[in-house]
């Protein structure tokens, strides 16, 4: 398709926000998009236009947890002893994550070494794509750092939950992680002594907002060996 | 530390904090913003649990790329709302094989309340909404009904015309000339 018709862009910058544009010609028109400076324009003026429009929508409160997720997913939750947050501890965790890649890739004298070395990693891979998440948990900081390294989002309505499998002992939680983007959980000094007896990470699937009873209540959907640093 | 924002930090400032990594303003960029992108979410979406984790997207994104935003395409607000748009449009047709959406008869057309719908309460208090409404009630009553339905609920034309209860032709046509005719209107 010919996108220098100036008539044509517009049509198409047209449907494209109103959004009725079908799926491949939506899915095309979006890399057009990427590309082309008169395709950006001509969807930025439509968007201006109609945005009022969105007005007519009712504001509605969003569920209460909602906040929390956006932290969760972007890893610059506080962690509760926390004494900075933010940005530098999520740049911190995402620096970790790259040089524990390194290390697995075999580079590592092209990087830096971390802050603080991991104490407790664990790599979950699904046998038919590869690596799904990296697993880092840092002893100091306390906190375990989940990085996705390919997007798995949860089924609707469901999230995923980390479970430590120590020996001899039941399964225990160690909070819900995102399938796209980073987090950081919580480690408290018990968890941490429970991670030293465990050879064995779990993933479940759960409903959203984690397992109502405490315990695995989906089905277990990976396991990854965890390995001391 | 983290600076104090101001109570009156325009979105505009909180966006460009985003861009340098502070987390708090992008936690008040949620405070003034999620209610109404929430609301934009769940008209398309329908359910609460997916418009949840569209809205999660839709801030995860704002942060990632707030360093790209410039003000000259549009307000804040503006940018937002595309982006949670594109969001839940992209999920509803993504979705659409696993998740039974709304009845088309579920759907009310906005020509039966629109002069009580809350475009008009927004109307007198922003210009440009104002200016908006004007321009809706010149259109044709199916032609408003047909824009709002895929604007605001992200129908497709097939979905509008099954609401509608005509062809789909003329469904297209609708959509397509009552944009035109609002956009004719707006530049007025």
């Amino acid at each position: 398709m010919r996108y220098d018709d100036p008539l044509l862009l517009d049509a198409l910058a047209r449907e494209y926000v109103i959004g009725t544009l079908p799926g491949r010609a939506r899915a095309r028109f979006a890399r057009v998009l990427s590309a082309s400076l008169p395709a950006r324009r001509a969807v930025a003026n439509w968007e201006r236009q109609l945005a009022p429009l969105a007005f007519a929508s009712r504001p509605v409160d969003p569920p209460r947890e909602s906040w929390a997720r956006i932290e969760a997913a972007l890893g610059v939750r506080r962690a509760p002893s926390s004494r900075s947050l933010g940005s530098l501890q999520a740049w911190r965790a995402i620096a970790a994550g790259l040089a524990a890649i390194a290390v697995l890739l075999g580079v590592l004298n092209l990087t830096r070494a971390p802050v603080e070395q991991a104490r407790y990693v664990a790599i979950v891979t699904d046998a038919a794509t590869g690596p799904v998440w990296l697993l880092q948990a840092f002893e100091d900081a306390q906190e375990l750092r989940v990085r996705t390294l390919a997007d798995r989002p949860a089924p609707i309505g469901n999230a995923y939950e980390l479970w430590m499998l120590p020996d001899g002992g039941m399964p225990v939680s160690l909070g819900l992680i995102p399938g796209m983007g980073n987090a950081v959980l919580p480690l408290t000094t018990q968890a941490l002594a429970t991670l030293a007896r465990t050879m064995t990470l779990a993933i479940s699937l759960e409903p959203a907002g984690g397992s109502p009873t405490g315990q695995p209540t989906g089905p277990v959907i990976f396991t990854a060996p965890l390995v001391g640093a | 530390m983290q600076k104090k924002l101001s109570p009156s930090a325009t979105l505009e400032e909180l966006i460009a904090r985003c861009a340098t990594g502070d987390a708090a303003a992008l936690k008040a960029l949620y405070n003034s913003t999620a209610a109404q992108l929430f609301g934009v979410l769940l008209r398309i979406l329908v359910r609460r649990d997916l418009a949840q984790e569209a809205l999660q997207d839709v801030f995860v994104s704002v942060w990632r790329n707030a360093k790209d935003y410039r003000p000259a395409r549009g307000a804040v607000l503006t940018w937002m709302i595309s982006i949670a748009r594109h969001r839940a449009i992209d999920i509803k047709r993504d979705r659409r094989r696993e998740v039974q959406f709304a009845d088309p008869q579920d759907y009310v057309p906005e020509q039966i309340d629109f002069e009580r719908s809350d475009l008009f309460a927004a109307a007198a208090r922003d210009a440009d909404v104002s200016r908006l409404k004007d321009c809706l009630q010149q259109l044709g009553a199916m032609q408003r009904n047909a824009v709002c339905l895929a604007y605001l609920n992200g129908l497709t034309h097939e979905e509008v015309a099954g609401v509608l209860a005509a062809p789909l032709g003329t469904v297209k046509s609708w959509v397509r000339r009552g944009l035109e005719s609002l956009k004719g209107c707006l530049q007025r």
